[in-house]
């Protein structure tokens, strides 16, 4: 599992893709924390801490699924499609080729936002951990999602454009269910992790349950499939 | 003791039924050859045993079941067929890479020997996607090779690749069987089947046709056997002699100087030597060939 683990994080940082989107999310996060930094004298400490880490999270909750999606769409299908699956079916069990692959992924995402935080750290010495782990949780949502497109579609240009399309709807549909009053938007609502961000601390809990679920589900369904 | 046993071994792909309840069993330190035609079932049921594709029914069971599926998967190699790899990874660092996945640490040394045992150690270092189809093939067998595996299982092991590393492969798989090893094959190459291979299974339209080793598959279609009679030059062939020796058999060969005939007795032999005698034909030389490989393949 390690091994499949290490060899999809590399994968993901030897691509150019990833590292301008590393890139991308640390210069934005940088430039809103040094730009909220200018207004310390007009906002209070707890707050500066939080404005510090609202460039990343606003990133985050915006484009968080678009770019786990952009960069990670086919980290099964991938394989599948390739038939270098069938190397790893005959090495190791199947649910540790799917965790392997979340982890890989989830991996990435952590550095990624180490990356970040740490530069907002270096540069105006703050760093909110509560930020930092609603931006992980969206992440692992967002990753355990993908990986599910992942296994459930089995063609990788498929699962880029289907990714896609799901990375822009669902911050649109999560920014809807916060804001209507209509019911659907309330149940809708409970399938995203929008809502369970602005509630806060254990509702966060329910975003991690989500992600297990769909890390089960794509476990599952990854036995059942021939190769 | 058997290393692969199968029972009523089925798969089927919605309506269609590919494997349909084979019933195999392969012995330790075996060269079990597998044949049949192209949409047999052959990769299908090699791709059962090794957890690639899942039976609908029937049950798998290897190393006379001992051990659990996580530790069989330790124990065996695979070459699959169509083997494709990580283009942006040389062939050492598959076999790195694949070893790890496996859960045994090979060193890059180890590495080195084994593709030079398949004939790509000046390979080593180049980028797999830069490798024709033999030498892809080459890399399937050496991963298929990685933590010294007890059995292997090899989907065409040697479709694609040049005659000298053909020969270098049935070399290496022949001492692998002497080392102890039992090798699961399929093989379009009858000629390689019948020269490596201790046991041969063919398989038609999904199930096991005939079994056995070489010489169980000739008695059994020693039936029909090839007669060569080379005789004396004619110009013009006797019309009795003609119309007697058509009778005698099938798949004639009449060429001026020989004949080739296929008899399902070997009192018709005698029977075609008398006509010749009969028609003033001299013989210079009879012989019956056994059953070739080719010819069982063809007639299962």
């Amino acid at each position: 599992m390690w091994a499949i683990c290490i060899h999809e994080f590399i994968r993901l940082f030897r691509s150019v893709k990833s590292l301008i989107t590393i890139a991308f999310i640390a210069g934005v996060s940088y430039w809103v924390s040094d730009l909220v930094n200018q207004a310390a004298g007009f906002i209070s400490q707890h707050e500066l801490t939080e404005g510090h880490a609202l460039g990343v999270f606003a990133l985050v909750m915006l484009f968080g699924p678009l770019f786990v999606f952009g960069l990670s769409h086919d980290m099964i299908n991938r394989e599948v499609s390739s038939r270098t699956v069938r190397f790893l079916v005959t090495r190791t069990s199947r649910f540790r080729i799917v965790l392997g692959k979340c982890f890989g992924v989830l991996l990435f995402w952590l550095c990624c936002m180490l990356v970040t935080f740490g530069t907002v750290l270096a540069s105006v010495h703050t760093f909110d951990v509560k930020t930092f782990l609603e931006c992980m949780s969206m992440l692992v949502y967002s990753v355990s999602l993908c990986l599910l497109l992942s296994v459930l579609i089995a063609r990788p240009s498929y699962t880029m454009f289907g990714g896609i399309i799901l990375g822009l709807f669902l911050p649109i549909l999560g920014i809807w269910t916060l804001a209507s009053s209509q019911p659907a938007a309330k149940w809708i609502g409970y399938l995203l992790p929008y809502a369970y961000l602005e509630k806060g601390e254990a509702y966060i809990g329910v975003i991690w349950l989500y992600a297990l679920l769909f890390l089960a589900t794509s476990a599952l369904l990854f036995q059942r499939r021939d190769f | 003791m058997p290393l692969i046993e199968t029972v009523q071994l089925t798969k089927r792909f919605g309506e269609r039924t590919i494997v349909n309840s084979v019933s195999l069993t392969v012995q330790q330190n075996e060269i079990f050859g597998f044949l049949g035609k192209n949409g047999a079932g052959k990769s299908t049921f090699i791709n059962m045993l090794t957890g690639i594709v899942r039976p609908s029914s029937g049950t798998i069971r290897l190393f006379d079941g001992d051990g659990n599926t996580a530790e069989w998967k330790r124990r065996i190699g695979v070459l699959p067929d169509y083997s494709t790899f990580y283009d942006s990874l040389t062939a050492r660092d598959h076999l790195l890479y694949l070893s790890r996945v496996k859960g045994i640490r090979v060193t890059k040394k180890e590495c080195d020997r084994i593709l030079e045992e398949v004939g790509l150690a000046e390979h080593a270092g180049k980028r797999a996607k830069a490798f024709s189809f033999g030498m892809k093939k080459k890399l399937g067998i050496a991963q298929a090779l990685l933590g010294d595996p007890e059995l292997l299982f090899l989907d065409e092991p040697t479709s694609g690749v040049d005659v000298e590393s053909s020969l270098q492969i049935q070399q290496l798989l022949l001492r692998l069987q002497k080392e102890g090893r039992t090798i699961f094959m399929t093989s379009h190459n009858l000629h390689e089947i019948e020269k490596i291979c201790t046991r041969i299974a063919i398989m038609k339209a999904g199930t096991i046709a005939a079994a056995g080793s070489l010489s169980e598959l000739q008695a059994k279609h020693r039936s029909w056997r090839t007669v060569t009679v080379r005789h004396a030059a004619l110009a013009d062939k006797p019309y009795e002699l003609v119309s007697f020796v058509e009778g005698l058999g099938k798949h004639l060969e009449w060429r001026e100087e020989a004949l080739s005939l296929e008899v399902d007795d070997k009192r018709k032999v005698a029977a075609l030597i008398r006509a010749f005698v009969h028609a003033g034909v001299d013989i210079y030389h009879v012989c019956g060939d056994e059953p070739s490989l080719e010819r069982i393949f063809l007639e299962e």
